[in-house]
C-alpha cells in the first residue's frame, strides 16, 4: 500500500520477462480496468487507483507487455462478465453482448467508428442501469482501454490492423518469392 | 409493521403518502406516470427491466422507483433527461434481443394453444402463405382476429400485405 506500481511491479516484481516493453497493467480483475504505462507511478491505493479508472479490487495485477492487444483484452474481460451476468437486468444481461459483438467485430476488422461512439455510450448505460456490482463495473475494462489505448481501437478499424499482431482475423500473409 | 406517514416530493409537487408503499405506487396513485414494464400488483417487485428508474436527491444512482421504499422528505425526479435516456436504452437493448423466436410464457399458458409466435416468425421471414396456413389451423374464427388482431395494426405493412391474402 503506498508503494507505486512501477515498484511493485519492477522491484518486487522484477519487471517484465525477456526485457519486453511494459505497456498495461490490469488492476480489478474483470471488474477492473487498464492502466496505462504513462500512470505506472500511480501509487497503490484505493483513490489513486479508483481515479485512474481501475478498481483495488482483492489487488491482484496483471501486467502486460507490448505484444498484447487492448481490444483483444477488453474483448477477454467483458466476455468473462457476460457469462457470469446472472441475467436479471437487462442492461447487464443484453447490454454486455452486444458490446461484446461490437468488440469481436471491431477484432475482426468489421468495426466502424459509430459502433465506437455505441459501443461507449453502452459502457456508460450499462454501469448507470445496473443492478449490482457486476453490471456495473463489467464497462471498466472497455471504458479504460477506450479512454488510454484509443489509437489501437482506431487502427483496427480504420487500417482493420492489429497493432501487436493478435487479433488473428486482421492478419494476412504473403509469400515473399524473392526469398523462398 | 407499522406504517408511518411520510412527505415526498415527486417532480416538485408535495405528497403525503405511507411508507408501506414503493415510489412507483406513490406516483401511480397521484397521478404521475412512471414507464414500467415489470412491476405488477400482483406479485413481489422484481426490478429487472430498469424502465421505472428515477432519480433520488442525494444519491448518484439511479433507483429503481418499482422497488425503492421513500422516505420522509425523499426527493425524486421521474423524468430527467438521464431517466429518460436510460429507459430508452432499456427498451432498445430489450428489444435487440428479441425476434419472436423464443417460447413465451403467453404461448405455453394459451388456453386456445395458438402459436402467435409462430405465425409472427414466418410474417417477419415474409413466409405469408405458411403463416396463413398456421393460423387457419389454429383459428376457428379469422373474420374475428382480423377485425380484432390485425386491423388495428395495419400500420404494419407485413400485416397489410398478409391482410389481402385472406379468402
Ligand atoms: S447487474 Fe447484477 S443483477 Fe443485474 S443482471 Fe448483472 S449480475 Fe444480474
Ligand atoms: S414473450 Fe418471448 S419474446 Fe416476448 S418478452 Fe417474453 S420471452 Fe421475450
Ligand atoms: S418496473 Fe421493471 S424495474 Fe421497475
Amino acid at each position: 500500500m503506498g508503494m507505486t506500481l512501477r515498484e511493485v511491479i519492477y522491484d518486487i516484481g522484477g519487471g517484465i520477462k525477456e526485457d519486453k516493453e511494459f505497456k498495461a497493467v490490469q488492476m480489478g480483475g474483470p471488474s477492473g480496468g487498464c492502466i496505462p504505462k504513462e500512470l505506472l507511478d500511480t501509487p497503490v491505493d484505493y483513490e489513486s487507483i479508483n481515479s485512474t479508472g481501475a478498481i483495488m479490487g482483492s489487488g491482484g495485477m496483471i501486467v502486460m507487455d507490448e505484444t498484447t492487444c487492448m481490444v483483444d483484452i477488453a474483448r477477454f474481460f467483458l466476455d468473462f462478465t457476460c457469462k457470469e451476468s446472472c441475467g436479471k437486468c437487462i442492461y447487464c444481461r443484453i447490454g454486455t453482448q452486444r458490446m461484446l459483438e461490437i468488440l469481436n467485430n471491431i477484432s475482426e476488422g468489421k468495426g466502424t467508428i459509430e459502433d465506437l461512439e455505441i459501443l461507449e455510450e453502452l459502457c456508460y448505460s450499462v454501469k448507470d442501469g445496473s443492478l449490482c456490482g457486476l453490471g456495473q463495473t463489467a464497462p471498466n475494462p472497455v471504458l479504460t482501454t477506450l479512454k488510454y489505448f484509443k489509437e489501437e481501437y482506431l487502427s483496427h478499424i480504420n487500417d482493420k490492423k492489429c497493432p501487436t499482431k493478435q487479433c488473428r482475423s486482421l492478419l494476412y500473409y504473403k509469400i515473399d518469392s524473392e526469398n523462398v | 409493521m407499522d406504517v408511518s406517514l411520510i412527505r415526498v416530493n415527486i417532480n416538485n409537487r408535495e405528497i403525503a403518502a405511507t411508507d408501506d408503499k414503493t415510489i412507483l405506487q406513490i406516483a401511480l396513485e397521484n397521478g404521475i406516470d412512471i414507464p414500467n414494464l415489470c412491476y405488477s400488483q400482483k406479485t413481489k417487485p422484481y426490478g429487472s427491466c430498469g424502465l421505472c428508474v428515477v432519480e433520488v436527491e442525494g444519491n448518484p444512482k439511479l433507483v429503481r422507483a418499482c422497488s425503492t421504499f421513500p422516505y420522509d422528505g425523499m426527493i425524486i425526479k421521474t423524468n430527467t433527461k438521464r431517466t429518460i435516456a436510460a429507459r430508452k436504452t432499456a427498451l432498445e437493448l430489450l428489444s435487440s434481443d428479441h425476434r419472436g423466436d423464443c417460447r413465451p410464457p403467453c404461448v405455453n399458458a394459451c388456453p386456445a394453444h395458438t402459436d402467435c409466435q409462430g405465425y409472427v416468425g414466418l410474417i417477419a421471414n415474409g413466409q405469408y402463405d405458411e403463416a396463413i396456413k398456421l393460423v387457419k389451423r389454429l383459428y376457428l374464427c379469422l373474420q374475428a382476429l382480423v377485425e380484432f388482431v390485425l386491423i388495428p395494426v395495419k400500420a404494419n405493412v407485413g400485416v397489410v400485405k398478409w391482410i389481402n391474402l385472406l379468402p
